[in-house]
């Protein structure tokens, strides 16, 4: 044990600098700074901006970025897209939620229509857009249901899920104390589902942000997919990575927004 | 066993089948009557399917599908492991990675296919570059959890027996999240496979994808629904049969 | 204690069956007798699955018998009743809740406006001890107060029968024997009618007036104990020579069911 004293040291010291960076704030945001500052340089190196049809460079994807926010056709473009995705999200949750409480309450129900939302999620949506398009055209509306088609069935699942895992001896607490039907719905089982609704509607969230590339690049309308049409159409590499990763990133956005209310109506459930 | 028979309980239950038997019924109807242009009969659409199947015009495009499919999950397994496993045993590399595994999980990678296609072509690098970005980031995650959630006990046990890093890797780690590795196949395989078809619709010439769109666009209906039918059915199979590999597996491990 | 008066809880000749799942019907309560006097504690004790949550349960109006006759206060039971309040093994306690709205949930359910019932809920929760942890979560108490809060919620509807099943099997031993003791302080101040399950013969023996004891295959009662220690009770009464004898008896005539149970013979 004493003999191999001193490389136990130095192993502690390897080992404390660790902790440093990753168990203390700062320590943690350099380690993260060096890695994005990392992939970063990376990806400047990797790109080659001599010829177009290249992978572009950090920097020119950048200029390519600003340029497309200064003449607003990506703001425009944004929030032409983000309404189809608001309604889209809306629906989800509006028809979603009560779907899987349906579920959940009647066997029925839960026989006949369950399959058919294990069978979206299983399924490659993009392959029934074609379907949606031919009944309802071009339109808004069928950017919206391509949307709903993506993201409910994360929902509907979810949700039963979470009104089936409600303890029965609340249920039987409430009704011990004259809960009728709609109380022991209202303030014991909908409140003992909510984290389970907020998973599921996160999870919606990042497919229905799927459904809505898809319907931007297959049902092109005045969003951002006629804007990535264009620019691929004359070459504009940069352009529509740049476009691609506002999408990305503004995507994550909403999701860490939607986690924050996930684990904010959620603080019950962690405290026991 | 009792969850396969779950599983196919849930689809051979007389109320689901009612329902699908008159939705066919009504779908049959409704494409006789009505415009035959966005609704072929449902008879139409098996026809279709029959015909083009046995014609061959399928096994093409379904071969190349399949080996771009396979190209793409290759190399995810391999490099998402690899992370995973960095991640799962270093601090580091977690804090370091973490987040962007994180956010690679949850955000909309399709956004990157119409940059993949400028820059890789329409070929079938793009698809293979799709089935990837689907599927790295569950592989990863997957990996990572599977070499952490190690019972320390077992940990402590192989210590005490002088086992080094690399040894308890091997002998502890690996095995025992094996659960977690199949975990990450499974829903790799189930997200590449919507990579798969994501990359082909928009790219819209190749493979399964590629004839949705040809069918699509000249509004060949009855065909158009016969290459979705098939679509689902590649992607209902391949989930179905890693499902069932890890099944066994894991109740082999257990005997 | 009115003696001409009903009695607050009377089971008679009620019989249970439950039909499981492959279709057999299972006797689970064989013509059970059972009265409960005015301002009585009345514990029952048993082996498990002898049918005691169900019983429970039925005078709670929460579930169905199939022979026989139930009524609480002299009128017949058809569903839960606000005379009745019960308190629960595993506390269902809502965790979302603050301990003030989880001791006012049963006032909500019967409609009383929020300023009443907080004010009803702080009052109980005062008398369980509570009064400073109003406005904690479930989650940030132990056992044995949660159940403090279960005993205030259902003390908060003003009952005149109290039904308890387990309600301290899930707490320490320590906490427990306080608990008991607590208990009987509450209820020596009130009217309240109690029908206590357990299976802790010193809780049954210390606390009631009678201990009722089942066998299983199917439920049945067995035997009934009268338990004549004096009140009020406390800390001395554990130390008391007769209520070491009383619960040899009970454990005397508990342990010949267990045997049965262990055999699995039918009784
Ligand atoms: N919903 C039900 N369906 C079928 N059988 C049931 C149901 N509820 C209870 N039983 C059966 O009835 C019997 C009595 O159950 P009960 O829960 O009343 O027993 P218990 O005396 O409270 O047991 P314990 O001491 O373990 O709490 C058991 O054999 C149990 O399996
Ligand atoms: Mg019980």
């Amino acid at each position: 044990m004493k003999s191999n004293a001193p490389a136990r040291q130095a192993g502690a010291r390897g080992h404390r600098l660790a902790a440093l960076l990753t168990d203390t704030f700062w320590g943690r945001l350099t380690l993260r700074a060096t890695a994005l500052a990392i992939v970063l340089i990376a990806w400047q190196m990797a790109g080659d901006d001599s010829v177009a049809l290249l992978f572009p460079t950090a920097t020119r994807t950048f200029q390519a970025f600003i340029e497309l926010m200064a003449d607003g056709r990506l703001p425009l473009g944004l929030l032409v897209t983000g309404q189809a995705l608001l309604a889209g999200f809306a629906i989800i949750i509006g028809i979603g939620v009560p779907l899987g409480i349906l579920i959940a309450r009647f066997p029925l129900v839960d026989r006949t229509v369950s399959p058919y939302f294990t069978f979206l999620v299983a399924v490659p949506i993009i392959a029934i857009v074609p379907v949606v398009q031919a009944l309802l055209g071009l339109t808004f509306a069928a950017r919206v249901t391509v949307i709903v088609l993506f993201g409910i069935s994360y929902v509907v699942i979810n949700s039963a899920i979470a009104v089936r895992r409600v303890k029965p001896e609340l249920i039987e607490m409430a009704a011990s104390f004259g809960a009728r039907r709609l109380a022991i719905l209202t303030q014991v089982v909908l409140p003992a589902a909510v984290p389970g609704i907020m998973t599921g509607a996160r999870l919606a969230l990042g497919q229905a942000l799927i459904g809505m590339v898809v319907a931007e690049l297959t049902i092109v309308g005045a969003g951002v997919g006629s804007l990535i049409a264009e620019l691929q159409g004359r070459f504009k590499v940069a352009a529509v990575l740049a476009v691609a990763m506002t999408i990305v990133l503004i995507g994550l956005c909403l999701l860490s927004l939607v986690e924050m209310l996930e684990r904010r109506l959620n603080r019950w459930s962690l405290t026991k | 066993m009792s969850g396969l028979l779950r599983q196919a309980g849930q689809w051979l239950n007389p109320p689901f089948l009612i329902s699908l038997a008159m939705l066919a019924i009504v779908w049959e109807f409704a494409g006789r009557s009505a415009d035959i242009l966005t609704l072929p009969p449902l008879s139409a659409v098996l026809a279709a399917f029959v015909r083009l199947w046995s014609s061959g015009v399928l096994t093409a495009p379904l071969l190349d599908s399949t080996i771009a499919l396979l190209t793409g999950l290759a190399i995810s397994l391999f490099v998402g492991s690899a992370v995973g496993i960095a991640i799962g045993l270093s601090r580091v590399a977690d804090v370091a990675l973490g987040p962007f595994i994180k956010a690679g999980l949850s955000a909309p990678m399709i956004a990157f296919v119409p940059v993949f296609m400028m820059i890789f072509g329409i070929g079938s690098e793009t698809r293979i570059a799709t089935v990837i970005a689907f599927s790295i980031f569950v592989v990863a995650t997957n990996a990572a959890t599977a070499v952490r959630s190690t019972d320390p006990a077992l940990l402590e046990m192989a210590r005490s027996f002088g086992a080094g890093r690399w040894r308890i890797l091997g002998e502890i780690r690996l095995p025992a999240g094996a659960p977690y590795f199949l975990a990450g196949l499974r829903l790799g395989v189930a997200r590449g496979i919507k990579g798969l078809i994501n990359g082909e619709v928009l790219i819209a010439i190749m493979g399964m994808g590629g004839l949705v769109k040809k069918y699509g666009t000249v509004f060949s209906m009855d065909q158009l629904y016969a290459v979705i039918l098939l679509i689902v059915l590649y992607a209902a199979i391949w989930v179905g049969a890693v499902t069932l590999l890890g099944r066994l597996v894991l109740t082999e491990r257990r005997k | 204690m009115n003696a001409n008066a009903t009695p607050a809880i009377a089971v008679q000749d009620v019989s249970k069956f439950f039909v499981s799942a492959d279709g057999r019907r299972t006797r689970a309560l064989d013509k059970v007798n059972l009265a409960v006097e005015r301002g009585e504690f009345v514990s029952i004790i048993g082996p498990s699955g002898c049918g005691k949550t169900t019983m429970l349960k039925m005078v709670g109006g929460i579930l169905d018998w199939d022979e026989g006759s139930i009524s609480v206060m002299g009128a017949p039971v058809s569903g839960p009743g606000p005379e009745r309040a019960t308190v629960f093994q595993s506390f269902a306690l809502l965790p979302w809740m603050t301990v003030l709205d989880n001791a006012a949930f049963g006032l909500k359910m019967r409609g009383e406006t929020k300023a009443a019932r907080h004010a009803k809920a702080r009052n109980l929760l005062e008398t369980v001890g509570l009064a400073d942890f109003a406005n904690a979560y479930p989650g940030e108490l132990s056992g044995g107060m949660q159940q403090r809060v279960g005993l205030a919620r259902a003390l908060a509807v003003s009952p005149n029968v109290l039904l308890m099943d387990e309600p301290f099997s899930a707490i320490d031993a320590q906490t427990r024997l306080i608990l008991q003791t607590e208990l009987l302080d509450v209820w020596s101040q009130t009217d309240l009618s109690v029908l206590f399950i357990t299976h802790a013969m010193d809780e049954a023996v210390f606390l009631s007036d009678r201990v009722v004891i089942m066998g299983a295959r199917p439920g049945h009662v067995t035997d009934v104990i009268d338990i004549d220690l004096p009140r009020p009770r406390t800390e001395e009464t554990r130390r008391d020579p007769r209520f070491v004898e009383l619960t040899a008896r009970v454990w005397d005539r508990l342990r010949g069911l267990m045997t049965d149970e262990r055999a699995g013979a039918p009784s």
